[in-house]
């Protein structure tokens, strides 16, 4: 409403005859005409006797009315012609408006949100009942205090106004402590002698399934298979999430999967197309560059947010079917179970919600592999704890770190490419150790490793948490073949090599040699660990009759040490299996036979526990042969310099903040004890 | 996008970086002239840009496919699309075309309808996601007891906090109570400490954000710290 606007000034415009309100035309269609009803009767109610007229006001003596109905009964008349006391009230309206000031909002920039009542503070205006007590005007006072000082400039404007200063007292604590944090924070960028805290783990808990879960699944992926990745962060948690992307991308890539991402927040989109191009310079001349639309794609953004994410889900064809920039994909995907994984790295907890309830909901095979920062952190680990459909959540720049860590120390231990163990003549060699492990001859089936030494060999020294099977009965050995590089182990490379790797030569006694296995004898299918605990990763299944090269036994011999083929070695449980000697024409024929029955089976296997069972269930970790390629790249290229620095600064940065908060808190009570006082005085 | 991109090179996108992540701190002192100038400036940028890229990768990625099965539809109904894709995008441009008319004052109770099916739609869609998304899995993993709990106290615990918490919780958003004209609202004791129970699982629950908050906050300061470091290198 204007502020010059006095109401009393008002009069309506002269009309002379009120038009009949237009009928609006609308267009709508023509419904038949309902049957009339006949109307029931009205009852019949006893007649009242009639009450006495109480708006007979007109009947009083001016003198006993009041204002409001001589208002009521004025009409339009000149102002000399109205009730001596109405202009009366006129001319003290009057002189009020003009002696106040302009309605007085009390806010800046608040104040034009919310309008704010009129208040006169000084008694003699019309509304002076409402004038402020002293104590409402000290509430306001510190209102101003706190929305950043009130300014009244001479004029009366109680709007209270940015600063002409360039600085002001009153934001020199908040320009302290902001200085300090950042101060604070900055110094371990400067120097590392203020590189103070502890690092995260190089792995994640054996007891916190969820991260280890994550990793797990995006580690199981091999190539060609397509992951979803999506990215529903904008550009203000970039700081924190961008870490993540990375991480699982370059994973991706490293296996040769191929992401597919998208994304309900457009900017997001910008984000992937910006760590793509960070991701490509270093491994462009390795890997052959990253090309969009074969070795990733960016699918069209979704819009509408919870109705976009139920399409993703229910529609996935037609989102794969576009990429971001309207060209189409050529990929051929049904739904999200025809995915490998999913990854969802969100910034907020209704991002997560949202993916949740719209999308998990829907996977049947697939799960939902959840990645965001800390404050989303509580909301997105109750999801990870009880939604089945959710495998697992990493959460924070620590939980990042460790990712990276897992990750680059596994791709720096790859495996070179198998091949044929090379022959060394040695003339001192008494143990047997063989340079890697195995070669295949078929697909999915390894070349059981041979002991190559005659006369029996001689027992491996005890190491620290593994031990030779002593009762097994003394191996023979082929004299084709021959041990190489006896000397260059240690006994604990002993206890994670095979104790020996071979590829049966095409001669006779090849096949005469015999080997140490264990045979799954538990009805039930049995797991192979990671380690010899049962809170080590599951790595595969295992059923009755399935046989496995032995590699030696923990200290107490109550877990066998096998190898998996691949590269991969994993822990069985004693009681489980029963050990033997075969010869090594046993073995292949069992092993070729187990691969005929059962094609694939262990993929099988993996997705019916990955993705069907519950999270209190076992997660079965089956990672295929690191590449060898240079795909690692992706893995081994990153730029860590920056990781530790970081991770102080976060370090010292809470100890900062809470410092402040602690202080700020002091400082407020102080500040509020001294108002009470003041309060109390004018009391 | 990428071509925009690729008009300028690498420095001096890090120098732009540098000068509008300085213009964002600048904030840390006060909205003062000149100085919160550059904040609002900085943020200004960040909204308009937001805006645009929003509305061309809407057009590139969502509206210019639709169209384009359109045209080829035009021509073959099997070459993109089947006829189910192509009557939804009808049904969604004749809807989209009702928001067009709210101008026309005798026409905009077509576009109050398409509202209407946004909103329903939405609606349900939110309603039903909730339900089999967030209630029900949270309501079994509350009321589950897991195998083999009953030995291990730590679980039970963990079960028995949980139990607490919600219904004290609940129970703190319960307003009835017998008035009282000297203090308001009488509540038995056991109610009371209930509350007063319930009250502190909301307190630490909220406190629990508030320190995650600071710490997202944080991070991403390391983040624009590395980050100016590394250029000033």
């Amino acid at each position: 409403m204007s502020e010059d606007f006095n109401w009393l000034d008002y009069a309506e415009p002269e009309e002379s005859a009120p038009e009949p309100p237009r009928r609006r035309r609308r267009f709508a269609p023509r419904l038949p005409r309902l049957p009339q009803l006949r109307r029931p009767a009205r009852p019949r109610l006893p007649r009242l006797p009639s009450l006495p007229a109480l708006r007979r006001r007109s009947a009083l003596p001016p003198a006993q009315r009041s204002a409001t109905d001589l208002i009521s009964d004025q009409a339009e008349r000149p102002l000399d012609e109205l009730d001596e006391r109405l202009q009366l009230l006129r001319e003290r309206s009057v002189d009020s408006a003009q002696g106040a000031a302009t309605p007085q909002p009390a806010l800046y920039d608040v104040d034009e949100v919310l309008a704010t009542p009129e208040v006169a503070r000084k008694p003699g205006g019309i509304i002076s009942a409402v004038a402020l007590s002293k104590a409402q005007e000290r509430q306001v006072e510190l209102l101003k205090d706190i929305v950043g000082g009130a300014q009244a400039d001479e004029g009366g404007d109680r709007r209270v106004k940015p600063s002409r200063a360039l600085f002001s007292l009153g934001a020199a604590p908040r320009i302290l402590a902001s200085v300090m944090l950042f101060l604070v924070a900055a110094l371990p960028f400067a120097s590392s002698d203020f590189s103070q805290g502890d690092l995260p783990p190089a792995d994640f808990p054996a007891e916190r399934s969820g991260p280890a879960a994550v990793y797990n699944a995006l580690d199981t992926l091999s190539r060609g298979e397509y992951a979803l990745v999506a990215l529903e962060y904008g550009p203000t948690a970039a700081g924190e999430l961008d870490a993540f992307a990375e991480l699982v991308l370059r994973q991706l890539f490293a296996r040769g999967a191929k992401p597919l991402i998208v994304s309900s927040n457009p900017i997001a989109i910008a984000r992937a197309q910006n760590i793509i191009r960070r991701l490509a310079p270093a491994e462009a001349s390795a890997a052959g560059g990253l090309r969009a639309g074969l070795d990733y794609h960016i699918l069209r953004y979704l819009p509408g947010g919870s109705l976009g994410l139920r399409e993703l889900s229910e529609n996935f064809g037609a989102v794969a079917r576009v990429s971001h920039k309207g060209a189409l994909t050529g990929l051929e995907l049904d739904s999200l179970d025809d995915l490998a994984a999913i990854a969802l790295i969100a910034e907020r907890a209704d991002d997560l919600r949202n993916w949740a309830e719209q999308v998990a909901t829907e996977l049947r095979q697939t799960r939902l592999l959840a990645f965001t920062g800390y404050s989303a952190a509580p909301l997105a680990q109750v999801y990870a704890d009880s939604a089945d459909a959710i495998a697992g959540v990493i959460i924070g720049y620590r939980d990042a770190f460790t990712y990276g860590e897992k990750l680059q120390r596994e791709f720096s231990t790859v495996n070179p490419a198998p091949t044929q163990p090379t022959v060394i003549p040695t003339a001192t060699a008494t143990t047997p150790v063989y340079d890697e492990p195995t070669a295949t001859v078929a697909p999915s089936m390894t070349v059981p490793a041979l002991v190559t030494d005659l006369p029996p060999p001689t027992p491996e020294p005890p190491l620290a948490d593994t031990t030779p099977i002593s009762d097994l009965p003394p191996a023979t050995v082929d004299p084709g073949l021959r041990a190489t590089d006896p000397s260059a182990e240690s006994g604990q490379a002993q206890a994670e090599r095979p104790l020996a790797s071979a590829t049966p030569l095409p001669s006779a006694t090849a096949t005469l040699a015999t080997m140490r296995i264990v045979e799954v004898i538990s009805p039930r299918e049995v797991r192979i660990r990671r380690g010899p605990t049962t809170v080590d990763d599951i790595l595969r299944l295992a059923r009755a009759g399935d046989r496995f090269e032995a590699l030696g036994a923990n200290a107490d011999a109550s877990w066998y040490k096998i190898a998996l083929g691949d590269g991969l070695e994993g822990w069985i449980a004693e009681f489980l299996v029963e050990a033997k000697t075969v010869t090594v024409a046993e073995f292949v024929a069992s092993q070729a036979e187990a691969s005929a029955r059962l094609p694939d089976e262990n993929y099988h296997l993996r997705w019916d526990f990955i993705v069907s069972l519950g999270k209190n269930r076992p997660r079965i970790y089956q990672a295929p042969a690191p590449p060898a390629s240079d795909s690692a790249a992706f893995v081994l290229n990153r730029d860590r310099s920056a990781e530790i620095p970081r991770l102080a600064a976060m370090t010292l940065g809470t100890i900062a903040a809470a410092l402040v908060i602690a202080l700020g808190n002091v400082f407020y009570a102080f500040g509020a004890l001294r108002s009470r006082r003041r309060v109390s005085n004018d009391g | 996008m990428d071509n925009a991109v690729g008009l300028m090179d690498e420095n001096s996108i890090a120098l732009l970086s540098f000068v509008l992540t300085l213009m964002v701190f600048s904030y840390a002192l006060g909205d003062l002239p000149l100085i919160g100038s550059l904040y609002r400036i900085a943020v200004y940028i960040f909204v308009g840009m937001t805006a645009a890229f929003t509305l061309v990768v809407s057009y590139e990625g969502v509206i210019l496919p639709y169209l384009q099965d359109i045209q080829n539809a035009a021509t073959s109904w099997t070459t993109l699309g089947n006829s189910t894709d192509i009557g939804i995008f009808f049904a969604a441009l004749l809807l989209g075309l009702c928001l067009l008319l709210k101008p026309i004052r005798a026409l905009s109770w077509l576009t109050n309808s398409a509202y209407a099916v946004v909103i329903v739609v939405g609606a349900s869609v939110a309603v039903t996601g909730a339900l089999s998304g967030t209630l029900f899995p949270l309501l079994h993993a509350t009321a589950s007891v897991p195998d083999g709990i009953a030995g291990d106290f730590g679980a039970l615990a963990d079960r028995l906090i949980i139990v607490v918490g919600v219904l004290s919780g609940l129970y703190y958003f319960h307003y009835q109570a017998r008035a009282n004209s000297d203090i308001g609202a009488e509540r038995s004791k056991l109610a009371s400490g209930f509350r007063h129970i319930g009250k502190a699982f909301i307190v630490t629950a909220l406190g629990a954000i508030y320190a995650a908050a600071i710490l997202t906050s944080l991070t991403i300061l390391t983040e624009r710290l590395s980050f100016l470091f590394q250029f000033g290198a």
